[in-house]
């Protein structure tokens, strides 16, 4: 038994994040699905969508949703199912938020919504002044 | 304890796909495994800690195995290497 992952963003971020992680993992080890939020659907709509996603998704081990934009209408969503007990909401999804969480697929819904969070921020990077280029210029 | 050096040969270095072929391989041993670049030191089985060393091709790393299926751990991922991640 596994937590199931929603991915519920702006149009097609979900599906093209989920299979660059495809192309990196091969095949994805956990069960995930992906429900994308254009301008013109009614929140509404998408609210009963997700209800029914989270709940095929749940297999008894809970659900966790990545969203994108904190404060935008899919993290808004995404934020209504924030009260229930077994379901767990991320913002800011990025590839790398998705290769760590893919990484732990036997993880409890807590463990893995750290490692969802660990795993988004690590791949934000000033990558100029990191990596070697720092010791470069110092030795300049 | 086993530690070994090791060339990065393939074209890319560590990136993503080969990260986690690493993570795949080393998440089937119990031992606890690190790989080193200079002072960074990743866990071998997370794949962000891995892309984390930024290592690109030709860099030396460090692969330390320690626990009880050390040896057979320390053989798979060496071959894993020189297979150049099964890339080329």
């Amino acid at each position: 038994m596994k937590v199931g992952l929603l991915l519920l963003t702006h149009n097609g971020i979900g599906t093209q994040l989920l299979l660059a992680a495809k192309a990196v993992f091969g095949n994805i080890p956990s069960r995930v699905e992906t429900l994308p939020v254009d301008h013109y659907d009614q929140p509404a709509d998408v609210i009963n969508l997700a209800k029914q996603y989270v709940k095929v998704l749940n297999e008894g081990k809970g659900v966790l949703i990545l969203t994108d934009m904190f404060g935008s209408t899919p993290s808004n969503i995404a934020s209504e199912f924030s009260k229930e007990k077994n379901v767990r909401v991320v913002s800011g999804i990025n590839l790398s938020m998705l290769l760590n969480v893919f990484n732990y697929p036997t993880l409890s819904l807590n463990a893995l919504t750290k490692k969802a969070l660990d795993g988004g921020r690590q791949g934000i990077v000033n990558i100029e002044i990191t990596d070697e280029r720092k010791k470069f210029k110092n030795n300049k | 304890m086993k530690g070994k050096s090791l060339k990065i040969t393939n074209k890319l270095g560590l990136h993503a796909r080969a990260a986690a072929k690493i993570v795949a391989l080393s998440s089937k041993f119990k031992s606890k495994i690190t790989i080193a670049n200079g002072k960074k030191i990743a866990d071998a089985k997370s794949i962000m800690k891995i892309l984390m060393l930024a290592a690109p091709r030709n860099t030396e790393i460090k692969i330390k195995t320690i626990g009880k299926d050390e040896e057979k751990a320390m053989n798979a991922l060496e071959e894993l290497f020189l297979r150049k991640f099964d890339e080329e």
